[in-house]
């Protein structure tokens, strides 16, 4: 029987154990992300199975650590949310790592493998995690290696975007502390179902319950990127490296979701009026990233400030909630725009590769120079712009209905305003990319990136956007679950601390 | 079910194939597109009057069927896509891409007729939207830039406004197939309502390039590739007329009921679109005089022909009605006609300039001749399938007693045969260039699709009756109000009886009779060579650029230069203009790069929303 505790154990022991790889080969490192991803992908697909044989329809295992049972020991929750972020954050980290295979790694590269880990193991152990002080640990693994990794390439550029990261993201995690540190003054418990079971019984003070949301929604809206907690963002994205990029969007991101959306879902509860602040959040993220990403002549800042307003639209979907059907489109949106995203910036990185220049004219006719690259970066373009035959467009659907069904007819209309913004700079980019004539520098760049692993690797990311695009139920059974493990707390209680 | 499945398989497949061999051979992807294509009517011809249910979201049944309406306008436009890939034999410089796409484009546009629900409308009609931007662009870049971002702008703007529409319908309803939110529309309130059926008639309005939502389909129009033209204006821009169809007549009809919502006896959505349809049409018609390229003149007269059927549309009563269908089918023959015809011109000289071009007469015969025949049906001379539809609508204007509109309408018409005699002349008449001195006849899949489609131009020109017997039934399947006396080749409408053959004949007997004239005058007359020129008496050299094609219409544009001052598109620009300055100061303030301020934003942030805790209630 495997457990899902080896998601966490595995490349916690992979990451450091980097450097004596390193002993044997000095190109055995560059394999060790893959395979560890590889491997937790395995044992995250072989445990699916597992979460639809409940009643329900659905299932949660909490698995004990150290043979203390919750609410005293620390314990892990494997359940239908938890699993479909963790899928999330694996399949990106899978392809990106593909990405590695030829990718020359900023010096020292074996630190580089190891944050890279680390980064993973971090967003994993939040997802999974059933205590809230555990979280916040694993929220630092997370963030402290993002930190590093995005000022890994030592220029002056990309120092400065680190620190600004950091100053944030240290910011944010502190706030997020400090609303763990009031739950625990007054509840005297740290698992997450001990404290929903209290806050749902009313053992909390109204005005204490609305501090520590608002100390958790700064907190973590750094990592979610949320409207004026996000100026990091574009500076980040242009600044690192291209796979961590990706990661950056597509784990850090999501696993800063998740945490939202499973402290503000099931611990808070949204009977209190949350639902309100994450509309807000959500709309004003979402119409500054899209009005951001208008005149943005550099694709990576332009790809950047899409993510924030991708973001906006999946809290925007989290703060419909009255409907359980924005809910499953947040989600759903989550999974789209963590494999497009991903799958753009790694097609980004090689359609720059050998060139570096990341501007559209300098990359204007890059569909002709590299027409299957561009092919891919083009398919999680459409994704994104939320077009049929493509996976974005169930969820984008689901998000509009979803909110227009519990009553935010506004909130939506503004969120397709922002829609048609985004329509417009991708367009102009698509443009760029096939309708020019490529440069003699970028068709000469051709020759230097033969990058067959990279491209496997989102082919992969590609297939599975194709895929949901056509037969969407492929998934839907995954989020639907995993939005009534979020939603119904009762569920959730009596799954880990048994009947009540 | 599996017909279904078939029909759509036969549509992706072969746009894979055409994507994925197209690049080995350009003859595989024009056979693949053709087979496609071909098949693709077998298969829909075996389908007959049926209902389909695919398991798609959720395990949600999505509901596809087929009925009268289905059947009039898929197989219009399969038509239609026969004829453009017929003539796309002879285009093998566009890319797979491009036939890819278009095979999924005509499989978007079928899908939207034959969808009976939210889910699988919303779909094809995005599908059908992208695909177009697609092939837009899989054509060039440079100078269609503007054109194809603007396209795809207003094409998810209009798609949105619909996805809104529905949305709210869902959301008081909680039904997705139309049937079920007919049957409970009773349960929403009349605001929302008018609501929805506003977001649902402006969204569809701007596929349909109704005023003020036109401004991308001329640029798009004439940007698009040449011989995907004809089916980006006769067909597409009929699924916004078949949305406004569905919306108004599944969804307005429950509001007749109000007083308060009723003028001239008609509802008041169907007084503005009378309105509406009436300027749109006149106003397009007088931009269309004007232009100088013979792209840009076919695609305002698009615009403005679609006036015509959403001005019919608005009257709604049995002629109404039966004008607005007809005369779809109409502007979908007659204007893949003309456009093909400029294709061809295109191909063998390279240009639409029209006071470039002049002359080609003699050397393109059989382009002239059919272009003679898709102006007549596109001014509704007697004989063509143009007369029959028009005549329907401006009966149904007098009849309806929208007096003003209807003269509109009328100057509309006049309009019309302005801007298509400069089309004709300029092109095929008046002095030959000396470039196009070798010019040759267009090639046989260009003039066999000419062939195809004059056929039913005539046809329901001479026999109007069988043109009114389908759209009778299908009107009649819907319960709404329908013509039901005519023969063959006679209607009866509340205004008398007018009969096509009679009509038809007489005109065809005059023409030849001026022929006649004609041929027997030229025997006096002293022939002169196509590149003579000659001033008054005066003799001048070759160089002399003596073709007016040049401001045409001179006269007239001086008269009307302040109404064609009046544009949609400055109005447009300003707020483009206004929504960029919002976006820089946005970018400026939030994204300023400053580490320091970020911190700021946090802490005020934070400060506001615990401040803002001592207001909730204790």
């Amino acid at each position: 029987m495997v457990s899902p505790i080896l998601l966490i154990a595995i490349p916690l022991f992979m990451a450091f154990s980097v450097p004596i790889w390193g002993l044997i080969s000095k190109k055995l490192p560059k394999l060790v992300p893959f395979f560890t991803f590889a491997i937790t992908t395995a044992i995250l697909v072989s445990l699916l199975p597992t979460l639809f044989s409940g009643q329900q329809g659905f299932n949660l295992t909490s698995v004990t650590i150290a043979g203390i049972k919750p609410p005293y020991g620390i314990n892990l929750t494997f359940g239908p949310a938890s699993a479909f972020f963790a899928l999330i954050i694996q399949l990106v980290a899978l392809a990106a790592s593909l990405y590695l295979f030829e990718y020359e790694p900023p010096e020292p590269a074996e630190k580089f493998y190891m944050l890279f880990i680390l980064v993973v193991l971090g967003a994993t152990g939040m997802v999974l995690t059933g205590d809230i002080f555990n979280m916040f640990v694993f929220l630092e693994i997370t963030s402290i290696s993002s930190y590093a990794l995005t000022a890994i390439n030592k220029t002056g550029h990309s120092a400065e975007a680190g620190f600004k990261y950091l100053l944030l993201g240290s910011l944010g995690s502190t706030l997020f502390l400090l609303g763990i540190a009031l739950l625990y003054g007054s509840l005297r418990t740290l698992n997450m179902a001990q404290l929903s079971l209290y806050i749902h019984q009313g053992h909390l003070d109204p005005k204490v319950l609305m501090a520590v949301v608002v100390l958790f929604i700064v907190g973590l809206g750094v990592e979610a990127e949320l409207l004026p907690l996000n100026g990091w963002v574009p500076d980040a994205y242009e600044a690192a490296p291209i796979p961590v990029v990706s990661i950056l969007s597509g784990v850090v991101a999501k696993a800063g979701l998740y945490a939202l959306a499973r402290v503000l879902y099931t611990i808070i509860g949204i009977e209190t009026g949350v639902l309100n602040l994450l509309l807000i959040f959500g709309i004003l993220t979402l119409l500054s990233g899209e009005l951001s990403a208008l005149r943005q002549k550099d694709i990576r800042r332009l790809l950047a400030y899409s993510s924030i307003g991708q973001m906006g639209l999946i809290i925007l979907a989290l703060g419909g909630g009255n409907s359980p059907m924005a809910m499953v489109g947040g989600l759903f949106q989550a999974f789209n725009h963590a494999i497009a995203k991903g799958l753009m910036f790694l097609a980004l990185g090689i359609m720059a590769a050998g060139f570096n220049k990341w501007d559209m004219e300098s990359l204007a006719g890059v569909g002709k120079a590299k027409p299957y690259t561009t092919f891919l970066f083009t398919i999680g373009l459409l994704s994104t712009l939320g077009l049929p035959l493509f996976s974005g467009f169930w969820s984008k659907f689901l998000i509009i209905f979803g909110l227009v069904h519990s009553g935010q007819v506004v909130y939506a209309a503004l969120a397709l305003i922002g829609s048609v913004i985004e329509v417009v700079y991708f367009a102009r980019l698509l443009g760029y990319l096939y309708g020019k004539d490529p440069s003699e520098e970028l068709l000469n760049s051709t020759l230097e990136s033969k990058k067959g692993f990279a491209l496997l690797g989102m082919t992969f990311l590609a297939a599975f956007v194709i895929l949901i695009g056509v037969y969407p139920d492929f998934i839907t059974n995954f989020i639907l679950g995993g939005t009534a493990e979020l939603v119904y707390k009762s569920f959730y209680i009596s799954s880990i601390l048994g009947g009540i | 079910m599996m017909k279904l499945l078939y029909f759509i398989g036969c549509f992706s497949g072969g746009a894979l194939l055409a994507f994925l061999l197209g690049s080995f051979s350009p003859l595989l992807k024009k056979f693949i597109t053709f087979l496609a294509v071909i098949l693709g009517a077998v298969l829909f011809a075996t389908m007959g009057t049926s209902t389909y249910q695919l398991s798609l979201l959720f395990g949600n049944q999505v509901i596809f069927g087929i009925d009268t309406l289905t059947q009039f306008m898929v197989w219009m436009t399969l038509g239609i896509a026969f004829i453009v890939s017929l003539v796309l034999w002879s285009h093998s410089e566009l890319s797979p891409t491009f036939f890819a796409l278009f095979l999924l484009n005509v499989l978007g546009t079928v899908l939207i007729f034959m969808s009976r629900d939210i889910v699988s409308f919303f779909f094809s009609w995005e599908l059908m939207s992208w695909t177009a931007f697609g092939m837009i662009l899989s054509d060039g870049w440079e100078k269609k830039r503007s054109a194809a971002v603007k396209y795809f702008m207003w094409s998810a703007a209009g798609a949105y406004m619909v996805l809104i529409g529905f949305s709210i319908l869902f959301a008081a309803t909680s039904a997705i197939r139309f049937e079920n939110i007919v049957m409970s529309v009773g349960r929403v309130s009349h605001g929302w309502l008018i609501t929805a059926i506003a977001f649902l008639v402006a969204g569809f309005g701007v596929k349909a390039a109704m005023m003020p939502f036109h401004v991308w389909a001329p640029d798009a129009y004439s940007e698009s590739p040449h011989p995907f033209t004809g089916f980006f204006s006769g067909i597409l821009s009929k699924t916004g007329v078949y949305g406004i169809f569905i919306a108004f007549f599944y969804l307005a009809a429950r509001l007749e009921a109000v007083p308060m919502l009723r003028v001239h006896g008609t509802s008041i959505f169907g007084y503005i679109m009378v309105w509406i349809g009436a300027i749109t049409a006149f106003g397009a018609s007088l931009i269309a005089v004007h232009q100088e390229y013979g792209k840009k003149l076919l695609a305002w007269s698009s615009v403005s022909q679609l006036g015509y059927i959403i001005f019919a549309f608005g009257i709604a009563d049995s002629l109404g009605m039966t004008g607005a269908l007809s005369h779809a089918l109409a502007h979908a023959l007659f204007k893949a006609l003309l456009f093909t015809i400029l294709a061809g011109v295109i191909m063998r000289t390279g240009t639409d300039h029209m006071a470039s071009l002049g002359g080609l007469i003699k050397r393109m015969p059989l382009s002239f001749i059919f272009a003679v025949v898709g102006g007549l049906a596109l001014a509704g001379i007697p004989m063509t399938i143009g007369f029959t539809s028009k005549w329907i609508i401006y009966e149904a204007g007098i009849n309806g007693g929208y007096i003003f509109p209807t003269t509109l309408i009328f100057a509309a018409s006049t309009a019309a045969f302005l801007y298509y005699y400069r089309f004709v002349y300029s092109i095929f008449l008046g002095p030959l260039h000396e470039e196009h001195q070798n010019v040759k006849e267009v090639p046989a899949t260009y003039w066999i699709s000419y062939i195809l489609l004059a056929i039913p131009i005539f046809y329901f020109g001479l026999y109007p009756g069988k043109l009114v017997g389908i759209i009778s039934t299908i009107l009649q399947s819907y319960n709404l109000p329908a013509l039901t006396t005519y023969t063959a080749t006679s209607v009866t409408t509340p205004l008398g009886t007018f009969n096509g053959m009679v009509v038809g004949l007489g005109f065809g007997a005059a023409l030849i009779v001026g022929l006649i004239v004609y041929f027997i005058g030229g025997r006096v007359r002293k022939a002169a060579s196509q590149t003579d020129k000659y001033l008054a008496g005066e003799v001048v050299t070759n160089e002399f650029e003596l073709h007016y094609s040049v401001d045409f219409y001179r006269f007239l544009e001086r008269k009307l230069s302040w109404l064609l001052k009046i544009s949609a598109q400055k109005f447009y620009e300003f707020i483009g203009e206004l929504i960029r300055f919002v976006a820089d100061i946005n970018r400026k303030m939030f994204f300023c790069g400053n580490g320091q301020a970020y911190l700021y934003y946090m802490t005020i942030v934070l400060t506001i929303l615990i401040l803002s805790i001592w207001r909730i209630k204790p």
